[in-house]
Formats: C-alpha cells, sequence, structure tokens
C-alpha cells in the first residue's frame, strides 16, 4: 500500500506550491491515474514518490516504510528492488538490445528471469523484437519496450509519467492496455500521470490536481 | 544578403546565450595560433642559428687548422696559402673574454676575431711593418647582438677587459647569436699578442669545390690540417638532428591545432543542431546557412588568431633565455634570437587557421545546413573494415616506395594516417566483440562495454588523435630504447682497450711503464673513388677484432685487412656510394700513392656524419696522421698500474677508462633524445586535450541515460565507474591496436628516415617493458584528464527528460 500524507514541494521562483498538504492511500494492485493542468505538479508528485526529489515537508510510506530516505543509497536500494519508472522520452539504453534493454534492472536487482521476461514481452506484443537494436523500433515499440523493461523486475510500484504522450491515438490506446493488464496480472501497484482522459479512464482510480490538492474525478471527494 | 544577414545575427544570438560555446572555440584556436607561432618562432631562430652555425663565421664549409698547438697556425702559413690563389680563406681567432661594463658585472663570452676586412693579411704582404696598435679602428670593428649587449647592461659603452685593456664601444648586430662578441682582428691583436692568442682558423668565406679541397690538402704544409663540413665538430649533424626534430614539432603542432579547433567546432555544431534545423525547417535556404555558419567561423578565427599570435610570440620571447641555453647545450652551438614580425605571423596563422577548417569542416558544414530534420543528423556510421585492410596493405607497401627523406618522412604521416583508417574500422568492431564476451550476470559493465562501441565512433577525432599519439609515443620509445641498446654494445665494443689517452701536444708516442701497451690512432683525409672520406688506423690484435662489430663481413676479412689489401668502411660510406663486401674501391691518402683495397667488412658508425674507412697500422702511420689518441691496454694484473701512470700525465695530455668514456658517450647520447621526450609530451597533451572536449560533447548527450541509470536504482558512484569503465575500454581498445602500429612505425623511423637522413640504421630492438611502460603511461594520462569532466557530470533525475536535441 502507498500511503501519501499532507505532501507538500513549494520550488523556488514560483508563486504557489506545486503540492500543499496533498494525501492519497493507493492499496496495493491498484492502478492510479492523475490528471491535470500542465504543470500543475503531477510529474513533482511521481517525483517524490520515486524519490528523486524531497518533499518540503510530509510523509510517503510504501509497505510501510518511508520513501523519504536520509541516504541515497537508501533510495537507490528502493528503486532497485521495489520501482519501475516508464518515462515519456522512453529512455532506452540504445547501445543494448531489446532483450538487454528489458532484463537490465532485473539484472541489476539479481533476479533475472528469461521465462517471466518473455511472457511480459509477449504480452506486450513485442517478444519478436527480442534481438533488435533500440534505433530500429518505433515510438510505441519503444513504449513498450520501456513498460516491459519497468515491469521485468517485478517491482512492487510502478510510476509512469506520460507513457503515451509521444504516441498516436491507437497506438496510446494498446499501450495504456497493455500496461495496465500486465501490472493487474503482476499485482504491481500503478500510478500513472496523463493528460488524455481516456487513459485515465482505464485506470481504477482517476484523480485530478489542482492547487497542489488532488481530486477524485469520480466525485467530489477529496483523495484520502 | 538579408537571408544570410539574419542567420548570422542569429548565431549571433546563441552565442551570447551559451558564451561558453564561442568562448571554447576561440580559446581552442587561439591554443593552435599560440602554439603554431611559438614553433615558428623557435624554427625560425633555430634556423638562423642553425644557418650561422653553418656559416663562415662558426663552422664553415672549410677550416684549415694546426694539427697540434705546438705547432700553430700562423701569418706566414696564412699568407702562403692565399698567395697560392685560396683568397677566399679568411683568418679568425676564438677565445673566450671576460668582460664587463663600466660598473657592471663580468660575464665571460666567445669571441670571434675576424680578418673580414682583409688588413690583417695585407699588413704582411705589403711588407708594411705597421703595428696593430697604429691602425684606426673601423666602423663596427666590434659588434655583439642586442640581448648579448643588453645581458651586459652596455649600451653605448666601451667594455673593460679582465686585462685591464678596453674594447671600442660595441654596436649591436642582430645577426649575431647570442653569447658571443665579434671584432675586427687588428682590434683583437690590439689587445693580445700572436704569442698569447695565435691564430685559430682559416676559414673558406665561399663555397669551395672538392676540386680545391683536393689541391688544397697536397700544398697544406705538415702541421696543418683541411676539415671539410659536415666533418667539424658534428655540430652540422646535431643541428641536422635538430631541424629534423623542429620540422617534425611544426608538423605535430599544425596537425594538434587542427585536432583541437576541429573538434571544438564539432562541440559548437553539435549543441547548435537543433537550431540549424528549426532554421531550415522554417525556409532559411542550406546557401544562406552555410554561409552565415563560415562567416561565424571566420569573426572567431580571426580574433582568436590575433590573441593566439600575440600570446605565442609573448610567450616564446619570455621564454627564450630557457630555449637559449637548451640549444647551447645540447649542440655547443649559439642561438640566434629571431625578431617576431606580428602582421606576417598573423596572416599565417590565420590564413592557416581559415584554410584547415574551410578543408575540415567544409563537408561536415554543408551536411549541417542541409539538415531538415533530426533524423537525419543521426551519428557517424562505422567504416566498413575491408576500408581497414585497404588502408593496412597501403601502410605495409608504402615504405618500400621511399627513396630520400622527405618521401620518407612522408611515409610516416602517411602511415599515420592509414592507421587512423584502421582504427575507426576496427575498434567499433573489437569494442563489440569485448561487450559481446561481457556476462550478462555483469549488467553495469556490459553497458558500459556496449556503451563503449557507440563512445568510440562519437568521438572519432579524439580516438584518432590518441592513436596516433600513441602510436608516435610508443616508436618514438622503442626507436630511442633501439638506438641505446645498439649505441652501448657498440661502444662498448669499440672502446676494447682498457682506456684510451688524449693529447694535444701531437705526439706520436708517449712514455709509458712496460706493462702498458700503448697503440697510437692514426687518423687522415683520403679520398675513396676519388670521393673524400676519413681513414683511420686499426689494429688487428684479438682484441681489437673482437671489438669491432660489423654489420656483414667477409669469411677472411682479417686475413686482407692484416696484409694490406682490405678495408673496413662504416655503414654511411657504404649507403652513399653503394658500396657492398666484396668491392674493390681505391683510396688515395693525402701524400700517398693509390693503393686497391677490397672492402672486407660493414661496420656501424652511429652519429659519425663522416664516411669512413679502417685501414691497418701501417697504411696510416705517419707523424702528420698521428692523431694524439691512443689505446691504452694493461698487462694482465697491472690494471692499478694505469691509474697510478695517468696520474703522471701532463696538462696537455688527458686519460679517460673505457667505462668512464661509455659513461661521457651515453650521456651525451640521452641530451640529443630532449626533444624527443618534449614531442611525446606534446603529441600526449593533444589527445588529452581532443578526448576532453569529445567527452564533453558526449557528456551532453547521455544526461537521460545517466538519468535513467540513477532512476533503476544505480548509485552515483557506480555511474561514475560506469562512464570511467567505457573510457578505459576505449582507451586499451586504442592502445591494442596502437602497440602493432607503434613497432612498424618504429621500424619506418629507423630504416627509412633515418637511413635517409643521416645515411646509418640499428637493429630494432622491442622491449616488453617499453611497450608496456608507453602503454600504461600514455593511458594512465589520458584517463587522469578524462576525470575533469567525469566529476562534472551530474546524475540528477528529471522525469521528464527532454533528448539534448
Amino acid at each position: 500500500m502507498l500511503k501519501i500524507a499532507h505532501l507538500s514541494k513549494h520550488f523556488p521562483g514560483t508563486a504557489a506550491p506545486q503540492l500543499d498538504g496533498l494525501s492519497l492511500t493507493v492499496p496495493a494492485g491498484q492502478s492510479v491515474s492523475i490528471q491535470g493542468a500542465s504543470g500543475c505538479g503531477k510529474s513533482t508528485l511521481l517525483s517524490l514518490i520515486a524519490g528523486f526529489e524531497l518533499p518540503d515537508s510530509g510523509d510517503i510510506t510504501f509497505n510501510d516504510t518511508s520513501l523519504i530516505f536520509t541516504h541515497t543509497r537508501d533510495a537507490d536500494a528502493f528503486r532497485r528492488q521495489q520501482l519501475g519508472v516508464v518515462f515519456q522520452s522512453f529512455n532506452l539504453l540504445d547501445c543494448l538490445s531489446v532483450w538487454d534493454n528489458i532484463a537490465f534492472p532485473a539484472r541489476l536487482k539479481g533476479n533475472p528471469d528469461d521465462t517471466y521476461q518473455r511472457d511480459i514481452m509477449h504480452q506486450l506484443d513485442i517478444a519478436h523484437l527480442e534481438t533488435a537494436m533500440i534505433g530500429s523500433l518505433s515510438g510505441g515499440e519503444q513504449q513498450r519496450v520501456a513498460i516491459a523493461r519497468a515491469l521485468a523486475h517485478r517491482p512492487a510500484l510502478l510510476l509512469a509519467d506520460e507513457p503515451t504522450g509521444n504516441l498516436d491515438e491507437a497506438t496510446s490506446e494498446r499501450v495504456t492496455t497493455a500496461l495496465i493488464d500486465t501490472c493487474r496480472h503482476t499485482g504491481t501497484t500503478l500510478m500513472l500521470v496523463t493528460h488524455a482522459s481516456e487513459v485515465a479512464d482505464c485506470t481504477d482510480v482517476s484523480y485530478r490536481l489542482h492547487n497542489g490538492q488532488l481530486q477524485s474525478n469520480q466525485s467530489a471527494v477529496p483523495a484520502s | 544578403m538579408r537571408r544570410v544577414w539574419l542567420a548570422f545575427t542569429t548565431l549571433l544570438s546563441l552565442a551570447r546565450a551559451r558564451p561558453w560555446e564561442p568562448v571554447l572555440i576561440v580559446f581552442s584556436i587561439m591554443v593552435a595560433c599560440a602554439g603554431l607561432t611559438a614553433v615558428s618562432l623557435i624554427n625560425d631562430s633555430a634556423s638562423q642559428s642553425n644557418q650561422a652555425s653553418l656559416n663562415a663565421l662558426s663552422s664553415p664549409s672549410l677550416e684549415v687548422t694546426a694539427k697540434r698547438a705546438s705547432q700553430p697556425l700562423t701569418k706566414t702559413d696564412y699568407a702562403q696559402l692565399r698567395q697560392a690563389g685560396f683568397d677566399k680563406l679568411v683568418a679568425v681567432t676564438r677565445n673566450r673574454l671576460t668582460l664587463r661594463c663600466a660598473n657592471g658585472e663580468s660575464m665571460a663570452l666567445d669571441s670571434l676575431a675576424l680578418d673580414g676586412t682583409g688588413a690583417f693579411f695585407h699588413q704582411r704582404i705589403n711588407g708594411e711593418s705597421v703595428s696593430p696598435d697604429t691602425l684606426p679602428a673601423p666602423v663596427d670593428a666590434v659588434a655583439a647582438a642586442p640581448a648579448t649587449l643588453s645581458a651586459l647592461g652596455c649600451a653605448g659603452k666601451p667594455l673593460n677587459l679582465a686585462n685591464g685593456k678596453k674594447l671600442p664601444t660595441p654596436t649591436a648586430n642582430a645577426q649575431l647569436p647570442y653569447g658571443l662578441i665579434m671584432m675586427d682582428m687588428p682590434v683583437y691583436y690590439s689587445l693580445y699578442s700572436l704569442d698569447e692568442s695565435p691564430l685559430s682558423a682559416l676559414i673558406a668565406t665561399r663555397p669551395v669545390s672538392d676540386a680545391d679541397i683536393t689541391t688544397l690538402r697536397r700544398l697544406l704544409p705538415p702541421h696543418l690540417q683541411a676539415s671539410t663540413a659536415p666533418q667539424l665538430t658534428g655540430n652540422a649533424q646535431m643541428s641536422e638532428s635538430f631541424r629534423l626534430n623542429l620540422w617534425a614539432m611544426g608538423a605535430l603542432m599544425a596537425v594538434v591545432s587542427l585536432f583541437i579547433v576541429v573538434n571544438a567546432l564539432n562541440l559548437m555544431y553539435r549543441s547548435r543542431l537543433a537550431t540549424l534545423v528549426r532554421l531550415r525547417q522554417a525556409g532559411l535556404s542550406a546557401r544562406a546557412l552555410s554561409a552565415a555558419l563560415f562567416g561565424e567561423l571566420a569573426l572567431y578565427t580571426g580574433i582568436a588568431s590575433l590573441a593566439g599570435v600575440a600570446a605565442g610570440a609573448w610567450l616564446t620571447l619570455s621564454f627564450t633565455p630557457a630555449i637559449a641555453s637548451t640549444f647551447i647545450s645540447m649542440f655547443s652551438a649559439n642561438y640566434i634570437e629571431a625578431q617576431p614580425a606580428i602582421a606576417v605571423l598573423f596572416l599565417k596563422a590565420w590564413g592557416l587557421s581559415m584554410l584547415a577548417l574551410v578543408v575540415f569542416m567544409l563537408l561536415p558544414v554543408m551536411r549541417l545546413s542541409r539538415l531538415l530534420t533530426f533524423n537525419q543528423a543521426r551519428g557517424p556510421t562505422v567504416l566498413p573494415r575491408w576500408l581497414g585492410l585497404i588502408a593496412l596493405a597501403v601502410a605495409l607497401l608504402a615504405p618500400a616506395l621511399a627513396f630520400d627523406r622527405v618521401s620518407a618522412l612522408a611515409i610516416v604521416g602517411l602511415s599515420l594516417l592509414c592507421g587512423c583508417v584502421c582504427i575507426l574500422a576496427w575498434l567499433p568492431p573489437l569494442l563489440a566483440c569485448l561487450a559481446r564476451a561481457t556476462p550478462r550476470r555483469l549488467p553495469v559493465l556490459h553497458f558500459s562495454a556496449a556503451s563503449a562501441v557507440q563512445l568510440s565512433q562519437r568521438t572519432r577525432m579524439a580516438v584518432c588523435a590518441f592513436f596516433i599519439a600513441l602510436t608516435a609515443n610508443i616508436a618514438m620509445n622503442i626507436m630511442t630504447d633501439s638506438f641505446r641498446t645498439a649505441t652501448y654494445d657498440w661502444v662498448e665494443h669499440r672502446l676494447s682497450a682498457d682506456g684510451y689517452v688524449y693529447t694535444s701536444s701531437g705526439a706520436e708516442t708517449l712514455a709509458a711503464p712496460e706493462d702498458l701497451q700503448l697503440t697510437p690512432v692514426y687518423r687522415a683525409d683520403v679520398t675513396l673513388n676519388d670521393l673524400p672520406a676519413r681513414a683511420r688506423s686499426y689494429p688487428a690484435t684479438l682484441r681489437a677484432r673482437q671489438g669491432l662489430v660489423t654489420d656483414t663481413i667477409a669469411p677472411d676479412a682479417w686475413a686482407l685487412f692484416t696484409r694490406g689489401e682490405g678495408t673496413f668502411i662504416n655503414q654511411q660510406l657504404a649507403f652513399r656510394r653503394g658500396l657492398s663486401v666484396g668491392d674493390q674501391v681505391t683510396i688515395t691518402a693525402s701524400r700517398n700513392s693509390a693503393s686497391a683495397y677490397t672492402v672486407v667488412g660493414i661496420y656501424p658508425d652511429y652519429g659519425n656524419p663522416d664516411s669512413q674507412v679502417l685501414l691497418p697500422l701501417d697504411a696510416l702511420a705517419s707523424t702528420e696522421n698521428a692523431s694524439g689518441v691512443f689505446s691504452v691496454i694493461a698487462a694482465p694484473g697491472a690494471q692499478t698500474l694505469i691509474d697510478n701512470w695517468a696520474k703522471t700525465l701532463d696538462e696537455e695530455t688527458d686519460y679517460y677508462s673505457a667505462s668512464a668514456l661509455l659513461t661521457l658517450s651515453m650521456q651525451a647520447f640521452e641530451r640529443t633524445f630532449t626533444i624527443t621526450r618534449a614531442l611525446n609530451i606534446a603529441t600526449l597533451s593533444v589527445a588529452a586535450l581532443s578526448f576532453l572536449l569529445a567527452i564533453v560533447t558526449v557528456s551532453l548527450d547521455i544526461r537521460p541515460q545517466l538519468a535513467l541509470l540513477r532512476s533503476l536504482g544505480l548509485g552515483a558512484l557506480r555511474i561514475h565507474l560506469a562512464l570511467f569503465t567505457q573510457y578505459l575500454l576505449l582507451c586499451v581498445g586504442t592502445a591494442l591496436l596502437s602497440v602493432p602500429a607503434g613497432i612498424g612505425l618504429a621500424w619506418v623511423f629507423i630504416e627509412k628516415v633515418n637511413r635517409f637522413a643521416f645515411d646509418w640504421v640499428y637493429p630494432l630492438q622491442i622491449d616488453a617493458g617499453v611497450l608496456l611502460t608507453s602503454v600504461l603511461v600514455s593511458t594512465g594520462a589520458i584517463l587522469l584528464i578524462l576525470l575533469v569532466p567525469l566529476s562534472k557530470v551530474r546524475t540528477r533525475i528529471d522525469l521528464r527528460q527532454q533528448v539534448a536535441l
């Protein structure tokens, strides 16, 4: 379970805080989407959860472990063991093949599982690209490889920042479906940031970030 | 024109927004121009010094001197030779004077008194009994270089000698070398008598033909000898090698400049790619964009060239005393300070920079200005491997085409160029093999190895610079080590006696205890097949035979030699005249009739500029051929006798043990390779700078990847280690290919460059320790430099990573 309590973050030079006492509880295995206007703080929220940034105040726990780390090596260990991240710009390692890209986090963690990896690749319809180099892939294929990479080491939590932002509508739908279905299949908690309503509608719960606070899209009830 | 101006101003706006880009370009060109200027000035100075050393003042084409101090050159000798028709001969007296200006410090200077006006000669011939004191001092009777006068603190004042006498006020003459004071001979002999300071030599003021030299030698009285350049002291040989080294430095600096500037430009254009693509997409034509890019280039080059020339000139002038003392100590030759003409230097530096940039940037700039999408700007593709094979074949076959020094040096350049092609074609596949062999269970190492493949393609210029630096480094170290080993071995063998005595008394014999065997060495100027050569006597004892190292030798060599029918010739003579063992030659000594000899052996004679033959003692034994050198061999058990006997020798006689001579020889050897070591450092420096610039460029591109690695849980230290591993693999891969290239280049240096430059060769010796040291030191130095950009890499994670384009 992911618990966020009274999280605040203010960047110098901006008029208002990006996050202002935000709270959220995400049960294990649930998929959550966060929508909002550009610059409202969606990526900042993901960065704080992933430990890329430190909040000004508040707390974030995952499975009763605080994600506000005092030592970078603890943050690194959390990312290796329990976190997967999907970037908007894919961020694949273009010097490695598709197979090696996907296997990289699992090898870092020390639990590479070729059978499991192939299973994920089948689900994402990229099994035929095992030996291909990244430069030869289309945008949709690259994003699916990025999703596979984020899942191959069986993370407990997956963060996806605009995973379909660079894709066309049809590909976007396929990728979203593959991402959410795979997370459901593996029991991974998914937090997804998106502009697209149709993507948000595919998740279990959808929120809108506004004025530093989360509001449920299903109702006017706040997130926590 | 309006569109070109618009593009130009846009590029300048970019420069204002990212000032480090133009600063880096300007700095790079400035360094390049400063280097070019410094080397040009040093080259000019050295050439002038070299020319001065070869002109009539210091090392003339022909010089007549006394064989022994006890029988000096006299005015009568001078008069007789001039009357015989050798009016090109001019008397000179060389001395070392301690001079002082009015209240200034004393300074010891070389002095040269010259009978340039002929006044000294005419005193005798016309029978005038005019004392030198009554001769009017002609204008410019005493002259010295401006730097010398400045060091004396003596502008416009007379000079005092240690004996209390005064010299007329010297005038400044920029053509004179530093540390020399020149005067008209009557002025000199108003200060000293002929008994105190006899004439030193008669020098030729104009070129003398071989026929004249032969005639002169026949006319010379027995106590005089004639020497022709490059037989004189070896300064000319040293100057030749110094000039060769300076030419290499000049060529190297040009390549250095090119690498630095092109690398910096690549950096700038790569970071501006997005803007250039957008300008094209907005409708700007490729031609207008090219014109704007070259306009910007010209602006930076102009600013940087001016600053660079000024900096180079200032640096050179500041370091002139150090450079001069290095030159003087290395070659015992004087150093003339070149006067910088800033306008000429600027035009040269700017012109060369623009030319090089146009040639090497024309295609990339044209390509850049045609880009319409980012995809079109994809990185360079790998050169096909077969191209590497062709380059290798050319490098292997080209040395066979060398026929003189210039072609040999051109082949060195061609070999390095072919090596670069091989590196670009084979390094990526080599690294790819390494990546495939790296176990996947070590994902970070595997990533580093795979990234190194891409890195090698993105840092082509730097890889080539490092390859050239390392190859040249390895080649020079192998060459130096081979030469050192060959020289040591050769000198050690040739010094077959226990010691050697040198006397200037001119004696043909020396008194010595019975248990000491003294053998005189005779030397003479001879002609071999009517061409000049030097003859030296050589004993045929068993010990001496063992001491003569030969390249080739006839089976019955010593039998023929002992009978006076055979002669050993040095490599220089063999190469120059195309002689080999078994050839018949005719040797004519100065007063003997011509004798026929068979070439029975060819021996190495490293560093000797002369063609030389060895003859039995009987063939040369005469008082006039006595060189004043004796080999000393002690009877078994009588070694201490030598030391006791050496203490009894007079002032004109010195004894050196064989080991002492060996030490002295090797010390002289090490001094001559000071410049080679400087070249090594220079090439490594450019490689380091190129790598630095290339890695800075690449660092911009890999930030998204680094952020990704951080997001995957890789710590900052491990990421830095991964990057360092990439650089290490790149350097190791390049080093693996540089080792065989360096060995090949060393062979070209020895068998072609040295052969055609100096007419002698030595065996190539490959020492694993030398190779390993070269590779480790060079690679280590580069990796240390690369720690600088590595330490500046930030692995901050930004979820919204945008590609640098």
